[in-house]
């Protein structure tokens, strides 16, 4: 079925190859997007650009509502489903907030996973210190915000496991990640200490290739997709809620599934 | 009885939880649809720039926001109908006469709604097909919320793509539902009239919930 | 720049080619427009690669088959999307002569690029 609102026929892929760059730096303009769609908005519901604000202010409101709501569902005991091995998808799917073209791969010899903030411990560590740590993994569905999934099979350092292992206040309200691609993220404690939020580092039982997030990812099956930072450098515990980098373009921080 | 206090057709409880869900339904579809975008589920299917929300990010919000209304408004729509009789003395009976008559009387175009107080056999089934409707939306979303905390819900429905194809199924028999709803409104003002003010008072008291028919 | 050099720039990852078989081959579109199925993946005898789709039709009735260079494709999840030709370049290639070139058995691992979702 063809959609009535887009073109038969789409453009010479070589076009937008030539031009991706001017298309990329169009696309990062993603806040002025968000000024064009407010005013959208007040041109649907007649109101005035002031207006438009308090209703982007009141949506705002709601989705710190439903972060609350959230935490309340969540159950730290319960399991994600899990399958079996045979239905995992290989590879997995790729997404990132840039194209795949644009994937800078990670020196694992080079790397270090980077410690601060309420823990006792905060020597970096290296991927093979990471790796002689006993290993979990889990065959989970991987749901993301725009709708599609896919069955996955990870293996890594529970998180909780490790947190313990640092002497991280697990009392503590965040962990928070940077990341080589510059996605900061952050997640609630009760979802790190969750028994199937894994330190990442092989998927399918292979080392984890480059666009998946090597050396070392994060797979929780209790939240979308996007709250799962790939190339993680530094995980930080803290009490100081700073949103991710979807959420600061106005997406839900919790997240949850 | 005096006329003045006998029973609006439209109480005013029914009318202010008439139009705020036809709001919060109207925001759930349209944000629905720019939900939809980016992974559509019929290929092909594109409802581009008919959306709330300009970007994923907005109509998210606008989705999360108006589901509390249309759950809240909702479950006090149906707490409404059931406790004061109003669903049983407005959707029931439907007899197969009744459905006979109304089929005969639409295919030969004659669509007469003189007396508001009555529906017809196809009327009552619509709207106990857009409440069922209404609830299946209510489910399936939550399904698709928190098909980790709600498994056993999502795994019913046919895991998450499952629970996501009911949710679109149920959006297209809410948005043919309206497109009808509205047409014949529009036919027949009177009725659009009776949602805003009230309309004709009724000739005798509730029935009585529960009380043998 | 070529078809290979193209798709070497998108990480090319190991599959199955059995894990191929039937995965709908998308436009890379918004609105995701498939434009068939994978029929198989033939090696050419000048070694190239090739994934044979069943092409057009309608509801996957009245299809035609088609070989695509595996370089013009990339892996989407559980799709396979066409990134390098619009489907009027499609129209224009040859049916595709069943046994003109060796289909590869379901064991065999080939490598595809990747692509995100087109929006």
């Amino acid at each position: 079925m063809k959609s009535f609102f887009r073109p038969a026929r789409r453009p010479d892929p070589a076009i937008l190859r030539e031009h991706r760059p001017a298309i990329r730096s169009l696309q990062r303009r993603g806040l002025l997007r968000q000024g064009i769609s407010l005013g959208a908005l007040a041109l649907l519901t007649g109101c005035d650009a002031g207006d438009s604000d308090a209703i982007g202010a009141a949506l705002q409101r709601f989705s710190r509502l439903n972060d609350r709501v959230q935490a309340w569902i969540f159950d730290p005991r319960k399991l994600a489903p899990t399958y079996p091995a045979s239905m995992v998808l290989k590879p997995p799917r790729f997404n990132a907030y840039y194209d795949i073209t644009e994937v800078k791969p990670v020196d694992g010899a080079g790397w270090r996973l980077e410690l601060s903030g309420l823990i006792e411990d905060r020597a970096p560590w290296t991927a093979t210190r990471l790796a002689a740590l006993p290993q979990e993994e889990m065959v989970i569905r991987h749901i993301c915000v725009e709708g599609w999934d896919y069955i996955g099979q990870w293996s890594g350092v529970p998180l909780g496991d490790f947190l313990r292992r640092i002497g991280a206040d697990t009392r503590a309200r965040y962990v928070n990640f940077q990341t080589a691609d510059d996605y900061p993220s952050s997640i609630d404690m009760a979802t790190a200490l969750h028994p199937q939020t894994l330190l990442a580092t092989r998927y399918a039982g292979e080392e984890l290739p480059d666009p998946f997030g090597y050396p070392l990812r994060l797979r929780t099956s209790t939240k979308l997709g996007f709250k799962n930072p790939k190339w993680i450098t530094a995980i930080e515990v803290t009490n100081h809620y700073s949103p991710g980098y979807w959420e600061k373009l106005g997406f839900n921080w919790f997240s949850g599934l | 009885m005096p006329t003045s206090r006998r029973r609006r057709l439209h109480p005013l409880p029914l009318r202010i939880m008439h139009w705020l869900n036809a709001v919060a339904m109207i925001v759930m579809i349209l944000s629905g649809w720019g939900i939809y975008n980016d992974a559509v589920i019929i290929g092909g299917l594109h409802f581009g720039p008919l959306r709330l929300g300009s970007w994923a990010a907005e109509s998210l919000l606008w989705h999360f926001a108006g589901m509390w209304f249309l759950a809240v408004n909702g479950l006090f729509y149906l707490g409404y109908g059931l406790l004061t009789g109003r669903f049983r003395e407005r959707f029931l009976p439907i007899t197969l006469a009744d459905l006979r008559a109304t089929l005969r009387d639409t295919l030969r175009l004659k669509l007469v709604h003189d007396d508001l107080t009555r529906y017809n056999a196809i009327q009552k089934i619509l709207y106990i097909v857009v409440i069922l409707a209404g609830i299946a939306q209510v489910v399936s979303g939550l399904a698709i919320w928190k098909p980790v905390q709600f498994s056993t819900l999502t795994w019913l429905l046919g895991e998450f793509q499952g629970a996501r194809l009911v949710h679109f199924l149920g959006m297209a028999v809410i948005v043919g539902f309206l497109v009808v709803h509205v047409l014949l409104a529009l036919l027949v003002p009177s009725t659009i009239r009776a949602m805003l003010t009230g309309g004709p008072r009724l000739p005798a008291p509730p029935p009585r919930p529960g009380a043998a028919p | 720049m070529s078809l290979a050099e193209a798709a070497a720039r998108r990480f090319p990852q190991p599959v199955r080619v059995g894990d191929l078989l039937r995965r709908p081959v998308l436009q890379p579109l918004e609105s995701q427009p498939s434009l068939g199925r994978v029929r198989a993946v033939v090696r050419r005898a000048d070694g190239t690669l090739q994934v044979v789709i069943d092409y057009g039709g309608i509801l996957g009735f009245f299809t035609r088959p088609i070989a695509v260079p595996v370089e013009g494709l990339a892996l989407l999840g559980e799709y396979m999307v066409c990134v390098e030709f619009t489907p009027g370049q499609l129209d224009a290639f040859p049916d595709f002569v069943a046994g003109s070139a060796a289909a590869l058995p379901p064991a065999e691992v080939i490598r595809v690029a990747l692509v995100k979702p087109s929006h």
